[in-house]
């Protein structure tokens, strides 16, 4: 299987560049396997990722986002 | 320490992309699976845009010749043994959801409401309806994307995730071959919607499909069982 785009290329994106992080940064914290290995990222500091994450949505000019 | 990016099949050679703190990507197999890894003397992991990209750019390094499982941000193990002995009781079913995920991709649909309720409104009765009538048409939108862009996809979840609050946000598996259609059918849908905005951002790696939960599921953890 060969893949041409990918989300870093943005590629197949409508969304900015600062869509794809906030898209990215959902599914790193939420998704992928966990293995039972130690995730070293605290409670504390995932709030910290989207509370820095809400500054950057609300600067981001969500009329650009669409397209 | 070892950082894990990523499981996926046979694996000849590592990629040639750069994972943390510049380490090289490496590769251990274990049966038929092979783990993406770096080797780390000491890794202070901090949830950065940096980190989050060099996560990322590993991810797709090995999704560019193959289907990937991303592995969770910041999973780290001791040594290899450590890595070795965590995957090999989930190899089964890792190796059954590499064959059921060949061909497909993430895609991330986001609506975000354009108009911002007035939270200076005078009238608090008002403010709620408002708010209420804002939250109905996005459901209704979400609805109404769900059943339309699943024409395109295989599987679809709707991800309560905390960067959400007003913004729905919705993930779908999307066969490699589907993927302009897909876009342009977000395209369509904000033309009918303009009062929100679509996003629409990919290919990812099948980050919310790791494991074959059922459609909608509300759980952020995805162990896989």
């Amino acid at each position: 299987m060969s893949i041409g785009t990918t989300a870093s290329d943005g590629l197949a994106s409508h969304g900015s560049r600062d869509v794809a992080l906030i898209d990215l940064v959902d599914r790193l914290l939420a998704g992928g396997v966990v293995l039972g290995g130690d995730i070293t990222l605290a409670v504390a500091d995932i709030d910290l990722v989207y509370v820095s994450l809400r500054a950057l949505i609300s600067s981001v000019p969500v009329t650009g986002a669409g397209r | 320490m070892i950082y894990l990016y990523a499981i996926t099949g046979p694996l000849t050679e590592p990629p040639e992309e750069q994972g943390l703190a510049g380490a090289p990507l490496e590769t251990v197999g274990v049966g038929s699976l092979t783990a993406v890894y770096s080797s780390h003397e000491q890794l202070e992991l901090r949830p950065d845009v940096e980190s989050a990209w060099a996560h990322e750019h590993a991810v797709e390094a090995v999704m560019s010749s193959q289907t990937v499982l991303p592995a969770r941000f910041g999973t780290t193990f001791p040594g290899l043994d450590e890595l070795r002995d965590a995957l090999i009781p989930h190899a089964d079913a890792l190796e059954r959801r590499l064959e059921e995920l060949e061909g497909c991709v993430e895609l991330a649909v986001r609506i975000d409401p354009l108009i911002p309720i007035d939270g200076q409104m005078a009238d608090g009765r008002q403010y709620l309806m408002e708010k209420l009538f804002a939250q109905r048409r996005r459901e209704a939108l979400a609805e109404s994307a769900l059943a339309c862009l699943m024409e395109f996809a295989v599987a679809s979840r709707v991800a309560p995730t905390p960067s959400s609050g007003e913004t729905v946000s919705i993930s779908y598996l999307v066969q490699t071959r589907e993927v302009r259609r897909f876009s342009r059918a977000v395209a369509r849908l904000q033309t009918r919607w303009p009062e929100f905005a679509l996003s629409c951002t990919g290919p990812w790696a099948p980050y919310s499909f790791v494991t074959d939960e059922p459609a909608l599921s509300t759980s952020t953890e995805a162990e896989i069982a």
